[in-house]
């Protein structure tokens, strides 16, 4: 099958271009394992990012045939295409091929605190009942992997905005009955650049490799914080 | 305040959809003076039910329609200081456009 992948080596090329590769295809073949192909057999020089391939680590993220996919857990035969077109995550700086700059994803990652604010930790179990972890069950599920992040049209025009990985993550914690964030980590993600930006466009949980509804924990934020202000429990 | 603008966009949008269904029905189905005369409108503009309802749509599609275009500008690259001239501004244009309207719907209220 002829696979035609995004090209674009900042040291050697002015303009991107694109590579052909005729790649043999099996039963249960995924764009990995062909990518993979690739680089051992025609072209040695072509970068992507792949960690786990069980589609738990996020990193092998790519845009195939016009949506955000998983290499890993992509395979060739569900396209139903016949031609495999493979782009990085749009809207990211290129580093290299399909390899993408995150460090502004991690930025803002980072900025909305994604750990548990606990009392007591290490010290004694903090307890979550049945119900109250399924509250928060599909938010868990994420990889990070920032298909929603590059998806999302209030990223691309506004760089500063915390992205919906960030705000689900954010919801994550919120959520938690074990954090005790609580106002703090609300105020995290109340400002301009924060849940405001977010119009429910649905492109992130379009997006989502882990079909998480990541619109419906930003709009569950908003709720939280339009409580608070109010005067009622968060 | 952040928050406050987007309670008050969504409650402002539920009194829109309430103050525009009163001034359909005011101006077309109850109001008195139907005929657009001078007499007419001299009729129509002293009734209190269609003052109420004209000022209620007026305000509140002034806020929500300022207030949304504020949010769409801030989806761009703005910095705090421009946003808050920007919040300044559409205020002034608010008021302004409030200001402006509010009288034409009074004049005859005075006979």
């Amino acid at each position: 099958m002829q696979f035609t992948v995004f090209r674009f080596d900042p040291e050697v090329d002015r303009e991107p271009r694109y590579s052909t590769y005729q790649v043999p295809v099996g039963e249960g073949t995924t764009l990995l394992e062909a990518l993979l192909w690739i680089v051992d057999n025609v072209d040695g020089s072509l970068s992507f990012r792949y960690a786990c391939r069980e589609a738990i680590c996020g990193a092998c993220a790519m845009f195939v045939n016009g949506k955000h996919r998983l290499a890993c857990k992509t395979q060739i035969k569900d396209l139903r295409a016949d031609e495999v077109v493979v782009h990085p995550l749009p809207h990211l700086p290129i580093i290299k091929d399909l390899v993408v700059d995150m460090s502004g994803f991690w930025e803002k990652y980072r900025a909305i605190r994604p750990y548990l604010i606990a009392e007591g930790l290490g010290e004694r179990e903090l307890y979550q009942s049945h119900a109250d972890r399924q509250a928060i069950d599909e938010m868990l599920n994420c990889i990070l992997c920032a298909c929603c992040y590059s998806s999302c049209p209030m990223v691309w025009t506004n760089p500063k905005y915390l992205g919906p990985a960030a705000l689900l993550k954010a919801y994550r914690f919120a959520g938690d009955t074990r954090d005790k964030g609580g106002l703090e980590r609300l105020k995290l993600v109340a400002g301009e650049d924060g849940v405001w930006r977010c119009h429910t466009v649905f492109n992130c949980a379009e997006a989502c490799p882990k079909d998480i509804n990541i619109t419906w924990s930003i709009q569950a934020l908003k709720r939280k914080l339009a409580r608070a202000a109010v005067g009622l429990r968060p | 305040m952040r928050t406050w603008a987007w309670i008050l966009q969504r409650a402002s949008g539920a009194v829109l959809v309430f103050a525009l269904g009163l001034h359909w029905v005011v101006q077309h189905h109850v109001s008195p003076g139907a005929e657009i005369t001078f007499a007419g409108v001299h009729l129509k503009l002293q009734w209190l039910l269609y003052l109420v309802s004209d000022v209620l749509l007026l305000a509140f599609a002034l806020f929500h329609g300022l207030n949304g275009l504020r949010t769409v500008i801030l989806d761009f690259r703005v910095s705090p200081s421009a946003a808050a001239v920007l919040t300044v501004v559409l205020v002034l244009v608010g008021l302004g456009a409030l200001l402006y309207g509010v009288p034409p719907i009074m004049a005859f209220l005075r006979g």
